[in-house]
């Protein structure tokens, strides 16, 4: 009894410790965004000098202060112009792959037309592909479109990833057949076995690919840096590096500001994704 | 739906958050908002500049007159005060008799010792010029006798080259006869044919006498071969037959007869003799030969006579040209004897270093009697000074006890002139004012007159002021009355005029002006206030005219601003 009390404790230190190592990141955060800027200029100080040695680090703020999250909250209203340009472009985003994402990935999972094998590969093989290769002609499209340096020129491409196609596709794939089937013969549309039989039976499909999507378009770095001249369209992601080493306490509180709506996002979306990821897993 | 129900509380926390985050925007805009500095803008304007110059001044005598004494005198007592009104008759000051009469004495001692050196002076000059006369004299006579004895020498020379050339010309007349070249080699020629064929006839003397020998030779062994042959027969003979032994009476005979039949010895015979007989022939032809001997041709007299004739004529060659050369020398000598005797002529022709030692004494003897004559001038006044006319002291430059110095000692205003109004510029207010220009001038309490700019000049202590003059109407003004001097002038029209208040100067004394320029950020675009260098063209207190093409009539100018401005900070315009 006693050995497996202390195994227990084990297990439980151990998965302690290695909690701690996943939340440190989010704990160096906390305690930079709330220390003193003379106290981050001594921690920090080999970045602003010679950066041969190593910083050191308090999870501890000898005199902790809110004075970096009362400027950035009340004297920077740059943070909340990029804050904003982030909410847009990922819920447009969001939206705009509801709209033509789950459809398509409906049509895929439930229509058998000619070719749909080969149209689904051809999806995976674009949702393989790093931006890197599709950078130039995603930029000959957008000028040729005219729509460069605005936020379309960012939302219109992620709307079309394949991505949640592949996602929700799977979610959908799971309905049974006899269950359409007797919609038909019940006389339902096939708009009404969408949104009636569809939608609402594969929703942790489509909230897990919205949860994921919410993350990855968060923190967009390289299309807005490709396609956005114009620094008032700049999201969050973009802003963070502009921030200068005399100002790092700003940073941090930005960085855990930017924290907050993915962790929402997460919380929200936590039990739809474990469900989504599963669902995508089983199968095939 | 279920969804939404599930996770209420989240999304509740999110839109909270959300709507935190909407109001911090609100609330930080508003404070961003707040702390930029507010200005106010105008544009630039086509205008001329009005430039008013006001100025105080103050009123001055129109001419005054300088009262002199002589320099050096000591002052004994100052009647006058600078602003007492004086008259010619009004003693200003007087001198020392004392020292006035110690200064009369030096300059009689002075005088005296001038007028010693002065007589010193002219008898050394008289001596000077005797003795200048007498070298003149000997030069000439040094330069006649120079002139002959060089004349004699070269006449010399010139006899002894005729004589030389006489006697070369002589000498050239009287040539050597020569064989010539031709004959010489005839004669050659035959004399060694001559040896040639007694050398090839004594050869075949030679080879004539060797046949003529080696022939005998043959016949002498043949017959000692022939002797010896017959005395063996001889002894066999007498061994055996006496009639043999009597027939050896007869061996010549027999011997003959043995000749008569040996050919060889009969043929060695008579080569021998027809070897002797050749050789008697070639003894006979080389004697001949040698009787008709040619004698070896000889010219080392001749020549020898010749080599003398031309040493003889290279000799007396040379002597003409020593006796060119040596009437060249004596020309040379000649011409520099009488160059060096004109030098000496000259020499003593020339008269002396100026020397005007004589003329300044004379100059300074002049001088001091005339400064001996005002100071007795001064003594018959008693040392007394007075003014020539009616005049206010304005200037007084002696003091009781001192010296007077140079320069005037007292200076007065004539107060029957007119009066002038003296007024200080700076070189901003000087650019509006020009010599004629009109001007409004008040004296005093009195009102402004119109008048002329008389006179306008750089201040002579301070360039950096310039004085302008307005001569005063008769009966205007008294010395030293205040008034106001005013200027009005309008420039040209300028193009791009801004308010003063808008124009800024920096540490390098440059001017700027802050214009309204645009800039992109992260807020979008703002207003900044951009930092432009001007060119000022003209300016008055309230207008500057700056030179057009950094800014343009579409410019927005910064007039004023809540906050002190640097280049490019965001500005807002004013509520």
């Amino acid at each position: 009894m006693m050995r497996k009390t202390i195994q227990k404790a084990a297990v439980k230190t151990a998965l302690f410790l290695l909690g701690a190592v996943f939340c440190a990141p989010v704990l160096f955060l906390l305690s930079g965004s709330v220390m003193s800027r003379y106290e981050l200029t001594e921690n920090l100080r080999s970045l602003m000098t010679d950066g041969e040695t190593l910083i050191t680090w308090s999870f501890f703020p000898l005199y902790p202060t809110f004075e970096h999250y009362g400027r950035i909250l009340f004297q920077t209203p740059q943070f909340f112009t990029v804050f904003w340009n982030s909410m847009k472009i990922v819920f447009c985003i969001l939206a705009g792959q509801f709209v033509i994402a789950v459809p398509a990935a409906w049509a895929f999972a439930v229509y058998p037309f000619r070719f749909r094998k080969w149209l689904f590969t051809l999806y995976i093989v674009l949702m393989l592909m790093p931006f890197q290769v599709t950078m130039l002609s995603s930029y000959l499209v957008l000028d040729g479109l005219a729509i460069m340096d605005t936020h379309r020129a960012v939302i219109l491409p992620a709307v079309f990833s394949t991505f949640p196609v592949f996602l929700v596709y799977r979610g959908f794939c799971d309905l049974p057949r006899g269950l359409i089937e007797a919609a038909r013969i019940d006389g339902a549309g096939e708009w009404m076995i969408f949104v009636k039989l569809g939608l609402p039976l594969a929703s942790g499909g489509i909230l897990s690919a919205a949860v994921l999507g919410f993350l990855e378009y968060w923190s967009l770095i390289e299309q807005p840096l490709a396609f956005l001249e114009d620094q008032s369209l700049w999201p969050l992601s973009l802003y963070l590096p502009e921030i200068s080493l005399e100002q790092v306490g700003y940073s941090f509180v930005a960085s855990v500001i930017t924290l907050i709506p993915a962790i929402f996002v997460f919380l929200s979306g936590r039990e739809y994704l474990e469900q989504g990821i599963v669902a995508s897993g089983l199968k095939e | 739906m279920g969804i939404w129900r599930k996770q209420k509380k989240v999304l509740t926390a999110f839109g909270i958050f959300l709507v935190l985050m909407y109001l911090c925007t609100l609330i930080s805009r508003a404070v961003y908002a707040s702390k930029l500095p507010q200005v106010t803008v105008d544009a630039p304007r086509r205008m001329a500049l009005d430039h008013t110059v006001e100025a105080e001044g103050i009123v001055h005598q129109g001419r005054e007159y300088a009262v002199t004494a002589l320099t050096g005198l000591r002052v004994r007592t100052v009647y006058a005060n600078v602003g007492d009104h004086v008259e010619p008759e009004t003693l200003l000051f007087d001198l020392d008799l004392e020292d006035l009469q110690e200064k009369i004495g030096d300059k009689e001692l002075e005088i005296k010792k001038l007028q010693l050196q002065i007589a010193a002076m002219e008898q050394n000059k008289s001596l000077d010029i005797q003795k200048q006369q007498m070298e003149s004299s000997r030069a000439q006579e040094d330069y006649s006798r120079t002139e002959e004895k060089s004349e004699e020498a070269l006449t010399r020379a010139r006899e002894d080259l005729e004589k030389a050339e006489d006697a070369y010309e002589d000498h050239k007349e009287h040539p050597v006869e020569m064989t010539s070249s031709e004959e010489r080699q005839t004669q050659q020629k035959v004399y060694d044919a001559w040896v040639q064929k007694e050398t090839e006839l004594k050869e075949a003397l030679e080879d004539a006498k060797k046949a003529c020998e080696a022939a005998e030779e043959t016949v002498k062994r043949l017959e000692a071969e022939k002797k010896v042959s017959s005395e063996e027969t001889d002894q066999n003979i007498t061994a055996g037959d006496t009639d043999i032994s009597a027939e050896a009476g007869e061996p010549d005979s027999a011997a003959d007869e043995s000749e008569k039949e040996d050919p060889e010895w009969k043929a060695a015979q008579e080569a021998a003799l027809e070897a002797k007989g050749r050789l008697e022939a070639a003894e006979a032809v080389y004697d001949a030969h040698l009787k008709e001997k040619v004698e070896k041709p000889d010219y080392s007299e001749e020549d020898a006579e010749k080599s003398a004739w031309n040493s003889k004529k290279e000799s007396l060659k040379d002597e003409i040209e020593s006796a060119e050369r040596a009437v060249e020398d004596a020309e040379r000598a000649q011409s520099d004897a009488i160059l060096e005797e004109e030098r000496k002529v000259e020499d003593a022709g020339m008269t002396a270093n100026a020397d005007s030692s004589l003329a300044v004494g004379r100059l300074e003897l002049s001088a001091l009697q005339k400064e001996l004559a005002a100071y007795k001038k001064v003594q018959d006044a008693s040392g007394q000074v007075y003014p020539e006319a009616e005049g206010i002291v304005t200037r007084i430059q002696v003091s009781p006890g001192e010296r007077v110095g140079d320069g005037a000692a007292f200076v007065y205003a004539d107060l029957s002139s007119p009066m002038q109004f003296q007024v200080s510029l700076t070189k901003e207010q000087k650019k509006y004012v020009n010599q004629g220009d009109t001007v409004n001038l008040a004296l005093g309490g009195s009102s402004a007159e119109e008048l002329k700019v008389d006179y306008v000049a750089e201040n002579e202590m301070n360039p950096e002021l310039y004085d302008a003059r307005v001569f005063l109407p008769d009966g205007v003004g008294t010395i030293g009355q205040s008034g106001k001097f005013r200027v009005e002038a309008q420039s040209e029209i300028f193009s791009c005029c801004i308010p003063v208040n808008a124009l800024h100067i920096d540490s390098n004394q440059r001017s700027f002006v802050y214009i309204v320029s645009e800039r992109s950020g992260i807020l979008g675009t703002e207003l900044i206030a951009e930092q432009v260098y001007v060119k000022v063209l003209d300016q008055n207190g309230s207008f500057a005219a700056v030179e057009e093409g950094v800014i343009d009539q579409e410019t927005e100018l910064i007039l004023s601003s809540t906050e002190e401005l640097e280049d490019r900070d965001v500005v807002r315009y004013k509520e």
